[in-house]
């Protein structure tokens, strides 16, 4: 007995620890970013700089979508000289490679990939895409996305910076409004990307290449060895091997483009699981090399730490429930005042879902989603929901006798679009200057 | 004991934890349908995107019905609380006030110390009389902005724009042509074929500054080596510069030739970078500290810095350069070519000698000064 007290106080003790550090660093990321501080801002230098382009959206099963997506990206203003889109049709059951084969013979600057067999998922299907990509950027774009007309600008203006090998764009939940959930994690991205991701970047810490809305140097890929076809997450891969080796990740915070948010629990239960499971390979294949890495800073190895091992923490806080749960039924003194101090800072990251209220909150306001903020209580049940499909995820992972995960075959969230075969616009809110824009012969958008 | 006290305080505490969330459902239920983020799609940045956007309302509102004929033929149009003064040519004696859009079709002159509080739209020519403040103007054909105007916005013209010394053009200033910077002149950013504060009319002749100098390679592409320059004991460390891609390089440390070097490949200097005079870089450039570009020299790639970055007399970049701090160019600086656009951006203070040009834009975080004698 005396025994298992000890244990459960180690055990909240280290939990209060792990998510009091947490705290403090979302805390800080969040005053950083309130003050508006950017001094590695390239937007200025949009459209001055057309290095050779190749644009590659995989997909398996993705007919809702695919005509959006590529119609977006044939849309876009970059110089057709300089650009190619390979469009990837991973054996695909339903119209999906029909529809590539349609653009393909369209437009010139299309390129339809077919598989039909080897190594299943994303990461194989980028790789083999990859060695057929003749751009020095390869952009990579998921196919429920909608890019905006500037966004290759956007996306390849900090790559004038050499240390940069691969950059990061922002992700923006379009339904947000279609259910709560997805209004909760439409706060949740918002956090992450306009607070989380744009502080790391401005801190010179870890921002993370997200694997899509994004680029990366392809003499740098292959520098590091390509994409990591094993793992389910191989942009997180891919992003701390990059680090290591002493590339930079940049974040651009205006290069946002519309995504479709999971609007189930259940959908969103099966991604979270995913990333979890992925995240956890990546922290128990790198971490020794991460702490190691010649190239990097003390500040940039501990963030990546946390970056790397946020998906424990889930377990951490169960863990220390029960531990608690334990302390409160035995007759055992506390001490009142490391309680008093350690409350409120496990309280402010437990409504958080690993990012402080403070997080959420500056985050909408950085928006000017005022209303939104309102949601914030509401997301506990988007935290208890996380936590539990988290836990449920690395109990699998660390006891299910699967190590590492082997091949995969392709996760993909539900599309929640209608295939109509229009192409994806909001209409009402189309800049009247964009409309007197002619299209020239090589692609650029010019003045009447 | 009574459970009383016990059900009381839970009711009590039901209540505060349902007040908690009742402001979130309700919220839910108001934004329950809506977009988020309003993200347009069909956006297509364009540096003159403030004038291009109100030539195209003017455009629009020139066609609204017209509620009064002046006795000089002006025209005027109300467009909710604004009003809209179309006019022919017109001149403006000094302090002369305005707050109303002016559509003026012809040139457009005023005379010292006026205040035009709304937007102005010229057809022809502009003349802006020394002291005068604006709030923007799109002309059509030349602006020429006299000493100590300022404009809180925004400036474009077709034609060519001069901006007299102390001006100041608080956001943007754009042209199809030229822009001409005087001593004292200050801009968000200028983006043009041509920035300039060359006092003199057409182009400097850009002297070719590859001259046959002894120039260090780096990296050296005879194998690693070392090499001394005896009088200064300075030295390029082949100890610190480490490979990092097929075609990029670190050096770990200030990067401080001596001579003249020749920086073959993309370089990231973890430290500050002096290129001395007459050097060449031909691809990207990086440092983590300060670069210092001597006179001369020619940068062929980008130019990124996290702190300051200065190019020395005659040097110049023709690519990208960007810097978290303060920018300065040198006498006689050229950045880019005809047709060959580059960008030059400070997140501090962006400041231009004499004889700048810069072929495309020149942006900062602050604002861009003309700063001469220094």
């Amino acid at each position: 007995m005396t025994y298992l007290i000890l244990a459960c106080k180690v055990c909240l003790g280290f939990t209060i620890v792990v998510l009091t550090v947490y705290a403090i660093r979302h805390y800080l990321f969040a005053l950083y970013r309130i003050s508006l501080r950017n001094s590695q801002d390239m937007m200025e230098l949009v459209g001055f700089t057309t290095p050779s382009v190749s644009v590659l959206v995989p997909m398996h099963n993705e007919e809702k979508v695919a005509a959006h997506v590529l119609q977006a990206l044939v849309d876009c203003d970059y110089d057709w000289n300089r650009l190619e889109i390979l469009a990837i049709d991973d054996r695909s059951e339903d119209r999906t490679g029909e529809i590539i084969d349609q653009f393909a013979a369209k437009y010139p600057i299309i390129k339809a990939i077919h598989r039909s067999k080897g190594v299943g998922g994303k990461g194989a299907a980028l790789r083999i895409a990859s060695a057929q990509a003749s751009g020095e950027i390869l952009l990579l774009f998921d196919a429920d996305y909608v890019p905006g007309r500037s966004m290759i600008k956007f996306l390849i203006a900090p790559f004038c910076d050499p240390e940069v090998g691969a950059v990061m764009g922002r992700v923006v939940p379009d339904n947000g409004g279609a259910s709560l959930l997805a209004g909760l994690l439409e706060l949740e991205r918002s956090a992450g990307y306009q607070v989380g991701q744009q502080a790391r970047f401005n801190l010179n810490l870890t921002p993370q290449f997200g694997g899509t809305v994004g680029g990366v140097r392809a003499s740098v890929l292959k520098a590091v060895g390509g994409w990591n076809a094993e793992s389910l997450t191989e942009d997180t891969d891919l992003t701390f091997r990059l680090l290591m080796q002493g590339w930079k990740v940049a974040y651009v915070n205006r290069a946002e483009c519309y995504e479709e948010a999971p609007e189930t629990w259940e959908v969103r239960s099966r991604q979270i699981r995913r990333w979890a499971i992925g995240h956890t390979e990546c922290f128990h294949d790198l971490w020794k090399a991460w702490l190691k890495g010649r190239f990097l800073s003390t500040a940039e190895r501990i963030d990546g730490l946390f970056v790397l091992a946020c998906y424990l923490t889930a377990p951490v806080l169960v863990l220390g429930w029960l531990a608690s749960l334990v302390l409160f039924f035995t007759p055992q003194a506390h001490s009142t005042a490391l309680f008093l101090v350690a409350l409120p800072f496990v309280g402010y990251q437990l409504f958080g879902n690993q990012a402080t209220f403070l997080e959420l909150g500056s985050a909408a306001l950085l928006d000017c989603n005022r209303r939104r903020i309102r949601l914030l209580p509401l997301s506990l049940l988007n935290f208890f929901a996380s936590t539990g499909a988290i836990c449920q995820a690395l109990f699998n992972f660390y006891f299910g006798g699967i190590f590492r995960s082997g091949p995969h075959h392709w996760h993909k969230t539900v599309r929640y679009r209608d295939a109509d075969g229009s192409v994806y616009r909001t209409g009402e809110n189309a800049d009247s200057v964009s409309k007197l824009l002619v299209r020239s012969p090589n692609g650029l958008y010019l003045s009447r | 004991m009574a459970a009383w006290p016990f059900v009381l305080f839970s009711i009590v505490f039901a209540a505060l934890v349902c007040a908690h969330f009742l402001p979130s459902y309700r919220a839910w239920l108001s934004t329950c349908g809506e977009h988020p983020a309003d993200i347009d799609p069909d956006y297509v940045r364009m540096e003159d995107y403030f004038a291009r956007s109100f030539r195209l309302k003017m455009s629009e509102w020139r066609k609204l019905p017209v509620y009064e004929t002046l006795p000089d033929g002006t025209l005027m149009i109300r467009k909710g609380d604004e009003r809209i003064r179309v006019s022919g040519p017109c001149e403006y004696p000094a302090r002369s006030e305005s707050d109303d859009i002016l559509a003026v079709e012809g040139d457009f002159r005023c005379g010292t110390d006026c205040a035009f509080n709304r937007e102005i739209h010229v057809r022809g020519n502009a003349f802006i009389g020394p002291g005068t403040r604006l709030q923007s103007i799109a002309v059509d054909g030349n602006l020429q902005l006299g000493d100590r105007v300022m404009v809180t916005r925004w400036a474009d013209s077709a034609g060519e724009m001069e901006l007299g010394s102390d001006s100041v053009v608080r956001a943007r200033a754009t042209s199809g042509a030229l822009i001409r910077l005087r001593r004292g002149a200050k801009v968000g950013s200028a983006f043009a074929p041509v920035v300039t504060t060359s006092t003199r009319d057409g182009e400097d002749e850009v002297i070719s500054t590859e001259a046959a100098f002894d120039r260090l390679e780096i990296p050296a592409s005879d194998g690693v080596r070392s090499r001394i320059d005896a009088g200064r004991q300075r030295r390029i460390d082949p100890k610190k510069l480490h490979r990092l891609g097929a075609d990029s390089w670190i050096y770990r440390g200030d990067l401080n030739a001596a001579a003249p070097v020749r920086v073959k490949t993309r370089l990231v200097v973890w430290g500050d970078l002096v290129l001395p005079a007459g050097s060449i870089a031909e691809e990207d450039l990086k440092a983590r500290g300060r670069i210092s570009v001597a006179q001369d020299s020619v940068c062929r790639g980008s130019v990124v810095a996290d702190k300051e970055i200065s190019f020395g007399p005659s040097s110049r970049f023709q690519g990208i350069v960007h810097t978290g701090r303060t920018l300065r160019l040198g006498p006689g600086v050229v950045g880019g070519a005809r047709g060959r656009k580059v960008a030059a951006y400070s997140a501090g203070i962006l400041e231009l000698a004499e004889n700048v040009t810069v072929y495309g834009k020149v942006a900062s975080g602050e604002h861009v000064a003309v700063v001469t004698g220094k």
